[in-house]
């Protein structure tokens, strides 16, 4: 089977997002996708993003507008019976495949019942779709079992992944795809959605978005407030009075540091999205895409004594905190004001980063770096913060 | 001057390497704690540059540069990898507290919570002294030794630059006065040949080297028990609630494959705790044994705090944790720098 290859907008498919796509800030991937399933809707279509940042949302939508019995400006119509049962989450003829268990992956026996339901006829007549989110999360086994559903697709059956790193995916299942890569969201539609969606103002919806990466998906997830970018601008700003605090008096403070940690998770920084004001490099992280099967975690749920994971996601969220201030402490230090990724503490930041060489801060980045990297090796995360805090430079 | 004691020490530390590096059993452990150590040395000579020392910086790193000649000379590689993880650091912390002595860390005793009296254990839950095979009868001779338990609270009290120090001179293979003296003379608290750290430490150094590990390894015991008998809620029955080489049961069935270094045998929570005094004694059996325990309680609906005291720095014991592949979730760790937190509870 050939491969299929997608291709950017152009002059014939003009880059206009259909009406009813609920995907923000990705209007010509959106354009492009809408193109791609009224040509020749592919039978696998892989649509790859940071997580968090609407390629859920966008396998959501090739979903809609592939049942939808009457397709509007190349989307779904919102009105025909498929588009109810879809919205309602009761269309028989699709099947939503989750990573599952504490292993959170997506194991084989999903994979195998999903390739028996594709043997069946559809139920409402139309087409029959598996939408895989987290794809990437699938085990090899679970590669290998869908690679067969690939290679010899029923007829008017269609696969649609959403993954965060498609690296993981057997090369096998990717030549297989047509292919829609998105970056992070327009920053100012993120910010409207995230204004609309959380009910905060532009500002706020800003720094959020600002405190996630430009991930607004997290945000949702949790219903960020404007409390979590104030207790991210609290942690920012007790980092930065580190440099200046003795190291025993450092570790006194952790402990709270972590718990305020915890707070901001609700904002989106657990699950891996990075929270240091930089896209995130790490290849490792399993964050579920808010996109997909939103899973609620208020304040009011989190027990009072923190579970190991818990604990692991706070402290990756401190130091994920820590590296975006040591690298802006760096980046000024070196001159590159410009570049910072939390202007509001410009001040501090300078204040701070003049007294020392910019070496030191380079070497403290590199050490945050290197802390983050023997927690992801499953290091132990109050070690590892105590280190941290102990290696950190004194002004 | 100071570039070539710095060099110097890198010099001595890259022999150090080589030498531990004939244990291939510990070759992973070897390599990350060699990597931290060459970067913190590394990132010393570039912090230094030119400038000249202080004369005490000078004499701590000569002491310091003879310790590390003689570990090298006895030809111990188990011993070399022990030093391995500590003379970057105490380096580093040679340098600091003559530099810039308010950079040095202190130990930070959080302030206590809850009851002023302690609770009851749990129960189910029981404790009883070991049984005394030929092992138990010479090693409780060594915790009996008189210079344990004023040690133990010199240690206590000290601060982790104090601490780091000491432990240098409790495993150098001939330490001298003189040269722990210039150790010592390097911080600020200058503390004299006369003080009972550096006696208690130049005593345990001078032991040989078959007592030597043991009553190292008796140095970190008795300092948790002493740490951990400074809780206020076990103050007025620190000597029975703290014990030393207990076994652990669970409705009388015993719940541990040997006896456990320290417990706390108070409730709601008892603790046990093992006792190593480096980091490279932390091991997937330790943690898969503490975690076997706490599971075992866990069972009979009873709860048990698990943890490990290394007498090791946090950034060592961390990195250790890294080719550590055992559960440890559960486990506190407790270092050289946060010794304070076991009085803490």
């Amino acid at each position: 089977m050939a491969r299929a290859v997608s291709t950017p907008p152009d002059a014939a498919h003009p880059a206009r997002r259909p009406a009813r796509f609920a995907t923000r800030g990705h209007d010509a991937a959106a354009a492009h996708l809408a193109t791609l399933l009224a040509d020749a809707p592919p039978h696998a279509l892989l649509i790859v993003g940071p997580r968090g940042a609407g390629a859920g949302t966008l396998a959501r939508d090739a979903v809609a507008t592939l049942m939808c019995g009457e397709p509007v400006d190349g989307g779904p119509c919102g009105a025909c019976r498929a588009c109810r049962l879809i919205a309602s989450g009761s269309h028989t003829d699709l099947v939503v495949i989750n990573p599952t268990g504490e292993s959170n992956t997506i194991k084989i026996d999903q994979i195998r019942a999903l390739a028996a339901g594709f043997a069946l006829f559809s139920v409402e007549g139309g087409r029959r779709i598996a939408l895989i989110e987290h794809a990437d999360l699938m085990n090899e086994d679970a590669q290998n079992a869908l690679l067969k559903t690939l290679e010899e697709p029923p007829s008017r059956t269609h696969v649609i992944l959403a993954a965060a790193e498609d690296s993981r995916l057997m090369p096998t299942i990717r030549s297989r795809c047509a292919v829609i890569r998105l970056g992070l969201p327009d920053a100012k539609q993120a910010s409207e959605l995230l204004g609309e969606r959380l009910g905060v103002d532009a500002p706020t919806a800003v720094r959020l978005l600002r405190m996630s990466s430009g991930r607004p998906g997290p945000l949702i997830d949790a219903e960020a407030t404007g409390d979590a970018a104030r207790a991210h601008a609290q942690i920012r700003r007790q980092i930065l009075d580190f440099a200046a605090t003795q190291p025993h008096a450092r570790l006194g403070q952790l402990g709270a540091l972590v718990a305020d940690a915890r707070a901001i998770l609700v904002a989106g920084d657990d699950d891996g999205n990075a929270a240091d004001g930089t896209e995130s490099d790490d290849s490792s992280d399993d964050a579920p895409d808010v996109d997909a099967e939103p899973k609620k975690k208020s304040p009011a749920k989190r027990s009072a004594k923190p579970t190991p994971a818990e604990r692991r996601a706070a402290a990756t969220a401190l130091l994920r905190l820590w590296r975006g201030v040591a690298r802006d402490l760096a980046l000024v230090s070196t001159g590159a004001v410009d570049q910072i990724a939390f202007p509001e503490d410009r001040a501090e930041i300078e204040a701070v980063a003049h007294r020392l060489p910019p070496a030191t801060w380079g070497e403290a980045l590199h050490a945050i770096d290197k802390t983050l990297s023997a927690l992801r090796r499953n290091g132990n995360p109050e070690l590892l913060l105590d280190a941290a805090a102990l290696s950190w430079p004194t002004l | 001057m100071s570039g070539t004691a710095l060099t110097q020490q890198r010099d001595l530390f890259a022999r150090l390497v080589t030498l531990g590096e004939e244990v291939t059993d510990a070759l992973d452990h070897t390599n990350v704690v060699s990597t931290l150590g060459e970067e913190e040395l590394n990132r010393a000579i570039a912090a230094i540059g030119d400038r000249a020392l202080p004369d005490a910086a000078t004499s701590a790193l000569a002491a310091l540069a003879a310790s590390v000649e003689r570990v090298i000379a006895a030809n111990d590689p188990h011993r070399a990898i022990d030093w391995i993880g500590m003379q970057p650091r105490l380096a580093l912390t040679l340098l600091a507290a003559t530099l810039n002595p308010a950079s040095l860390p202190k130990d930070v005793v959080p302030p206590s919570s809850g009851a002023t009296v302690a609770a009851r254990i749990p129960a189910g839950i029981s404790f009883s002294d070991a049984p005394r095979d030929g092992r138990a009868v010479v090693y409780s001779g060594i915790q009996a030794d008189p210079i344990l338990r004023p040690l133990a609270v010199a240690i206590a009290n000290a601060t982790p630059a104090e601490r780091l120090i000491a432990r240098a001179v409790m495993n150098d293979p001939e330490p001298t006065a003189a040269e722990a003296a210039a150790l010592f003379a390097a911080l600020p608290s200058h503390r004299t040949t006369t003080d009972p750290l550096v006696v208690g430490a130049l005593a345990i150094g001078g032991k040989a080297q078959a007592s030597n590990a043991q009553y190292r390894g008796a140095v970190v015991e008795a300092t948790t028990a002493e740490m951990l008998r400074r809780r206020p809620v076990l103050a007025n029955d620190a000597d029975r609630l703290v014990r030393r080489e207990r076994r652990f049961a669970i409705d009388g069935v015993s719940a541990d494959p040997h006896p456990f270094d320290v417990t706390v045998e108070a409730g709601p929570v008892p603790e046990l705790w093992d006792c190593k005094w480096g980091a490279r004694g932390i091991d997937a059996s330790l943690l898969a044994e503490l975690e076997d325990a706490r599971i075992r309680a866990a069972g009979s609906s009873a709860r048990i705090a698990i943890g490990v005291v290394a007498f090791d720095t946090a950034a060592i014991v961390a990195a250790r944790l890294t080719i550590v592949r055992a559960p440890r979730e559960k486990t506190r760790f407790i270092t050289l720098e946060t010794l304070g937190r076991l009085a803490a509870g």
